[in-house]
């Protein structure tokens, strides 16, 4: 019996003798079926992570063989389980994203991080942005084509912050470009590190709320808090009910489309257009308003300040009502946002490409198992990749004289910013053509034409004409008798 | 009071459910998890010739075969004993020994397979002897084809 006591208390206190504010309703249930979905996410998790290897050699052969080699038997039906495991993960990433943006939206509008709860709102920012850490590291892990490419441009982001930028960039990828450290890295924060950081700020979350209370709806700072209505069991079953609603939308979505899988990641992805997740279009979308140099103000001001002023709130706004009504600024404000975020979300929705690409086919071995399929040849890049002339180079002086000059044109006019040489390039990806054979079909006359004007030729094309890269004539030519050389004949 | 046992019963039957659901999902991943991928084909693999077996001391042998353990295609080799049963057929022991599975060896003096962590015994026939095996040698399946002798690969 007194060994019981304790519990008793415990449970009494944070569930049974509960009172929350008469009024209280759906909306200020967002936060414990958020606290779900993350327990949801922490045993999917914790159960992928039985057979995930964080190597780019098996991690996406352990993701493939989770989708298709794991099956339950039930009343006789095969049931994919490791595919509505790792569904389940994935979609309720999703559903975490939207059920922090709803609760943190239902508490800006209803005034509820005023006094006494500013650092309940602090630490709420703060789980805002790990819970957002974690899915931008979660999605590099399957190592497909969308991982790969959509961490990259996550990674690149990161180096325009000023000043610490490109070294912030190199200790998150592991290395000056994304490969096997990074994946390896990614993990262990998505793993390790970030719940490591959620766990005690979700703690304290949890602890001031029940301190603290609920708000009652409308109250005004400093006004005695009425708590008259049962914490148990009404409010539980509001927020259980929103909880089952967000996981039957998250299963539903599983079973409807399935946890994505592209190809495996290939780091020579000429013509592949990637793409973040959908919680990222809208941050994505808004880096592509500003152009050159002023791209930093899509990356890192505007969602820099933002994050500021969401940590500051409670000090900005110092307007004692609650009540939506009459905090017209805030109220304003905080639609304006809204229709921006939404916007902007929509937005890079609209113009994203539907360029996935499927998985290769499996190879059965003969004995019902499966082979990998062989990983395709690595050509060697640099000047070993130039087409040799029939003497065979070395003897030939004045054809490497003349490559060398060209090369050097090239690098003088940043080529490389969209077309890849010998397969390297600061946007792989961009759908510019590879410069090694890029003429084999033309001859200098035309290629020294398209240099002058590449609209005229090729309606449309985003390549700068000579005029805009103030390029004179004696370059061009040069670059393309340049080019026509690199192609083999 | 009605209205709270409703309420009350509604908690417990979705918080139950979200719980079975959950449970359920965990304990079939892990289930599912746990097995080996079923072969449809049993392959043969060749160990040693029947002339091999002419003289009175079982023959050591191995064989290696490719197996997928789970995601991860693997070479397993396997250290087997090669001799005839009482009636003069092929018989292929697996060198692990019955006990803990260290690896048993052929003693000439003794004509017994003698296990090095717990002094395991077992007869030429694979029969335990002496020490803590619970049972004989364990047999694998084999057959001959033309002058091979040749083993299931498991």
């Amino acid at each position: 019996m007194s060994a019981r006591e304790p519990l008793r208390a415990f449970l009494a206190e944070w569930i049974f003798d509960k009172k929350v504010p008469a009024g209280t309703g759906f909306l200020r249930a967002l936060g414990t079926a958020l606290l779900v979905l993350l327990l949801v996410q922490a045993a999917t998790g914790m159960l992928l992570a039985l057979c995930y290897v964080p190597s780019p050699d098996h991690a996406y052969d352990s993701i493939r063989y989770v989708d298709e080699d794991l099956a339950a038997s039930v009343g006789g039906r095969t049931v994919a389980v490791g595919r509505l495991l790792r569904g389940v993960h994935h979609w309720g990433s999703s559903a975490v994203v939207v059920l922090a943006f709803l609760h943190l939206a239902r508490v800006y509008f209803t005034g509820a991080y005023k006094r006494p709860r500013a650092l309940l709102w602090v630490v709420g920012v703060a789980i805002f942005g790990v819970l957002l850490g974690f899915g931008f590291t979660g999605y590099l892990l399957p190592w497909d084509m969308k991982a790969f490419w959509a961490t990259d441009v996550g990674l690149n982001i990161v180096e325009t912050v000023p000043g610490v930028g490109p070294m912030l960039a190199d200790l998150l990828r592991g290395g000056p470009e994304l490969g096997a450290p990074t994946l390896t890295r990614m993990f262990a924060l998505h793993v390790l590190f970030l719940p490591a950081a959620l766990l005690p700020l979700a703690a304290l979350h949890l602890f001031l709320v029940h301190k603290l209370g609920i708000t009652p709806p409308g109250a005004r700072v400093g006004e005695p808090e009425v708590r008259s209505a049962p914490f148990f069991p009404d409010h539980v079953f509001r927020e259980l009910l929103v909880a089952a609603a967000a996981l039957a939308l998250v299963v539903g979505l599983t079973l409807w489309l399935g946890p994505p899988l592209e190809a495996p990641a290939d780091r020579d992805a000429r013509g592949y257009d990637p793409r973040p997740e959908w919680y990222f279009l809208g941050l994505f979308q808004l880096l592509k308003l500003f152009e050159g140099e002023r791209v930093v103000i899509g990356t890192v001001w505007i969602p820099g300040g933002l994050a500021l002023l969401a940590l500051l709130l409670p000090w900005l706004d110092r307007n004692p009502e609650r009540a939506p009504a009459r905090r017209p600024v805030a109220l304003a404000a905080g639609v304006v946002l809204l229709a921006a975020i939404a916007g902007l979300t929509i937005w890079g929705a609209w113009s994203s490409p539907t360029n996935r690409r499927p998985p290769p086919p499996r190879v059965p071995a003969g004995d019902g198992s499966w082979v990998p399929p062989p990983s395709p040849p690595i050509e060697p890049p640099g000047p070993a990749a130039l087409p040799a002339p029939a003497d065979g180079g070395a003897s030939d002086p004045e054809r490497a004289a003349r490559l060398a000059e060209g090369e050097k044109l090239m690098r003088f006019y940043e080529c490389t910013s969209c077309h890849t040489y010998h397969g390297k390039g600061d946007d792989v990806g961009a759908g510019a053509p590879e410069l090694v054979g890029a003429a084999r079909e033309h001859d200098v006359a035309w290629i020294e034409l398209y240099l002058l004007d590449p609209q005229r030729i090729n309606p449309g094309v985003e390549m700068p004409s000579a005029a805009d890269l103030e390029m004179s004539d004696a370059d061009r030519k040069t670059l393309a008798a340049w080019i026509k050389e690199l192609a083999p004949q | 009071m009605e209205r709270r046992g409703f309420l009350a019963a509604g908690v417990a039957l979705i918080g139950g459910a979200i719980a079975a659901g959950l449970s359920w999902l965990g304990g079939a991943f892990v289930a599912a998890t746990s097995r080996w991928p079923v072969r449809s084909a049993r392959r043969w693999a060749a160990i040693c010739r029947l002339s091999d077996l002419q003289g009175p001391d079982p023959v050591a042998a191995s064989f290696s075969f490719r197996r997928l353990e789970g995601w991860y295609a693997a070479t397993v080799t396997r250290q087997v004993y090669v001799t005839r049963d009482e009636r003069g057929a092929p018989v292929v022991f697996s060198r692990r020994c019955t006990h803990l599975g260290c690896p048993v060896t052929w003693r000439e003096q003794s004509r017994t397979f003698r296990c090095p962590c717990h002094r395991g015994v077992f007869d030429p026939q694979g029969r335990v002897v002496d020490g803590p095996p619970p049972r004989g040698l364990d047999v694998l399946e084999s057959r001959i084809a033309g002058e091979m002798v040749e083993v299931a690969e498991a």
